[in-house]
């Protein structure tokens, strides 16, 4: 088991540029144990690039990727010790059984008994089906089964790629159970992609944010919603009038007129003053809030309003 | 020490995903079939010539061979290439009725030497394409290239594993083949012949044969050398499939371009009597048992060392060049 706080995916500067096309711009970001790294973007954003890199699947052309303190460029075989993964979907050899093809990736890693092999089956819950051929399960036992083989050499970083894709929604929850499980009882640290953030904001402590290859934000979940609370909503009378004010007001953005609520953009400590301003100017106010952007509207937000479902 | 037991596991995963894909049961499959169809098809040449001749006594049926060969010869049209050849072919007759040894006495033992001399030119590749044309490019066309390729091992060691599986199942095909044409060469033509005595060493200089150079070996020896050719040509084979398998992305296409090959080569051989640069193809170099039964080589120069070496060349360069794009290539799909 890692221990709390210790780094175990560093990245450095990645770069990725392939036929004169770069792909990936100067990335960089941590992934500790016993947390859940959300690796967010929409579709063609660059994450399977960047996933491939940290597996060693596709080779960058600048900057490291560290995994358990091993640098995967020059010492691939220990870095990779530290690691299991599932690049996009599980496929695995459907003409093996489901243990036959856990014990295929035993034998390419050491020390792996068969009963760390029947612990991990107990662990995913496929005991009754380990011994059908793969080519008749489902896509979430493949999903499953995927998870054991990753689990299989008790890895400290863990990584996902699109992990709820053709899962239903009971099968994310269980999936998103599983992981937190996994990050906070053994101390793995989790990456985990997607590009629906619904699925993963509640289970990821931290996130990163990719749009065409650069990284928007990185950092946590919440400290990222409390930045971007500058948003306000009005419902007062008569609101035409108010809403012109608000317009007009130089310390106000993006005003909008939804109904009878107003929503606008300023600066917390301004909210007072700008307030005191409607009122005295005749407005009935019935009520202030603060509007909770979710991490949805933000990231339409940060990446121009690209479609993300 | 670990590091050999870890290859050995690494091997072990490959003979298992091989034997669990049928490929190796295909093979097997088709040996028998084939091996049977020759032998049906030697018996009934016999009893044709039973037929034509009156005798199965074998002096009479050179005698008649002969015969044939100088009649094709003075047909005006045909080429010269094809002359020389049948002059060969009488003298090499000549040699055997002086020496008093029938050179296709029946028995099984003579079924399996001429089984070799059949099918080492282009069963036995055929059988080892199906082998080795998807070794590398199903795991990617699978998608478990990802997996296998995200294990703590070096990818070099991962294909080498694949490569030595490869070889292991290569020559279990040339010994099932030569049980197979052992077993039903049995039962077709009888158990005998094996320490029959049988010309090799012919040597051919300027066109002629050359007789001088000829020793009696008993017939196991000589199917023990045939059957080492025909390994090595397989061998040849499989090593340039497998580069294909890696380089090519589809199995259909490297399947072909492999059936292109060897049908293309059998016919050139026909062909290329004058174009001598064609002795460095691989796919003119497969019909390398001729050389221990004393055929004219097919282009002028060429012998059983050069064959060889055309052979080892051709499979060292391509395994040079498999695992250099194996290594570095990017998994993008």
């Amino acid at each position: 088991m890692a221990k709390q706080n210790e780094t175990v995916l560093s990245v450095r500067n990645l770069e990725k540029t392939i036929g004169g096309n770069k792909l990936i711009h100067n990335l960089s970001f941590d992934v500790r144990a016993g947390e859940v790294f959300g690796f967010l973007g929409p579709n063609g954003a660059g994450k399977t690039t960047t996933i491939r890199m940290l597996v060693g699947l596709i080779k960058p052309t600048g900057g490291t990727v560290q995994i358990g303190g091993h640098d995967l460029q020059r010492d691939f075989v220990n870095a990779m010790r530290e690691v299991g993964c599932i690049v996009e979907n599980p496929e695995l050899y459907k003409f093996l059984t489901g243990r036959e093809n856990l014990q295929q990736f035993a034998r390419m890693s050491d020390g792996i008994s068969n009963e760390r092999i029947d612990e991990v089956i107990r662990l995913v819950g496929l005991e009754n089906r380990i011994h059908d051929k793969v080519k008749t399960y489902s896509l979430g036992m493949r999903q499953r089964l995927g998870i054991a083989q990753a689990l299989l050499g008790k890895p400290k970083l863990l990584i996902l790629d699109e992990p709820t894709n053709g899962l239903d929604p009971g099968g994310i929850r269980e999936l998103r159970e599983f992981v937190r499980t996994l990050a906070e009882h053994e101390g793995v640290g989790v990456f985990i992609s997607s590009h629906l953030l619904s699925e993963i904001e509640m289970m990821c402590d931290r996130v990163a944010i990719l749009h065409q290859g650069r990284c928007l934000y990185e950092g946590s979940v919440s400290e990222l919603i409390a930045n971007q609370q500058g948003e306000y909503v009005w419902r007062a009378e008569p609101a035409e009038k108010a809403f012109d004010l608000l317009r007009e007001h130089p310390d106000v953005r993006g005003v909008l007129l939804d109904q009878a609520a107003i929503r606008c953009q300023t600066a917390p400590e301004r909210v007072p003053d700008i307030n005191k301003y409607l009122v005295d100017s005749g407005i009935k106010v019935f009520s202030l809030m603060q509007a909770t952007p979710s991490l949805e509207d933000l990231f339409l937000e940060m990446t121009g309003g690209d479609r993300i479902a | 020490m670990t590091g050999l037991r870890k290859f050995v596991h690494l091997v072990e995963n490959e003979t298992i995903k091989l034997v669990k894909r049928r490929r190796f049961t295909l093979v097997m499959v088709l040996l028998l079939a084939m091996v049977s169809l020759f032998a049906y098809a030697q018996q009934l040449t016999q009893a044709r010539m039973l037929q034509r001749v009156g005798t199965l006594d074998w002096k009479p049926v050179l005698q008649q061979q002969i015969a044939d060969y100088e009649s094709r010869m003075k047909n005006v049209y045909v080429p010269d290439e094809r002359k020389r050849y049948y002059q060969f072919k009488i003298e090499q007759a000549r040699y055997y009725l002086n020496k008093n040894i029938d050179p296709a006495a029946p028995g099984t033992s003579t079924f399996v030497r001429t089984f070799m001399d059949l099918s080492a030119s282009l069963l036995l590749p055929l059988l080892v394409v199906t082998l080795s044309a998807d070794l590398v490019s199903n795991e990617w066309s699978e998608g478990t290239i990802k997996l296998l390729l995200t294990r703590p091992v070096k990818r070099w060691k991962i294909l080498a594993a694949k490569y030595a599986a490869l070889m292991m199942f290569v020559t279990l095909t040339i010994l099932s083949a030569f049980l197979a044409a052992a077993a039903v060469g049995g039962l077709f033509f009888g158990w005998t012949g094996w320490t029959m005595p049988v010309a090799s060493g012919f040597s051919v200089v300027g066109g002629q044969l050359d007789a001088s150079t000829a020793v009696m070996i008993p017939q196991w020896q000589y199917i023990l050398r045939a059957y080492g050719l025909g390994w090595a040509v397989s061998v040849t084979i499989a090593t340039l499939t497998f580069t294909l398998s890696i380089m090519v992305r589809h199995a259909a296409a490297a399947m072909g371009i492999m059936l292109a090959a060897l049908i293309g080569g059998n016919i050139l051989i026909d062909l290329a009597g004058d174009w001598t640069a064609a002795k460095y193809l691989f796919m003119v170099n497969l019909r390398i048992t001729g050389y221990l039964s004393g055929m004219a080589p097919p282009i002028e120069g060429m012998s059983l060392p050069f064959s060889l070496t055309v052979l080892a060349v051709w499979a060292l360069a391509a395994l040079i060049a498999g695992f250099a794009a194996f290594t570095k290539r990017d998994v993008l799909a």
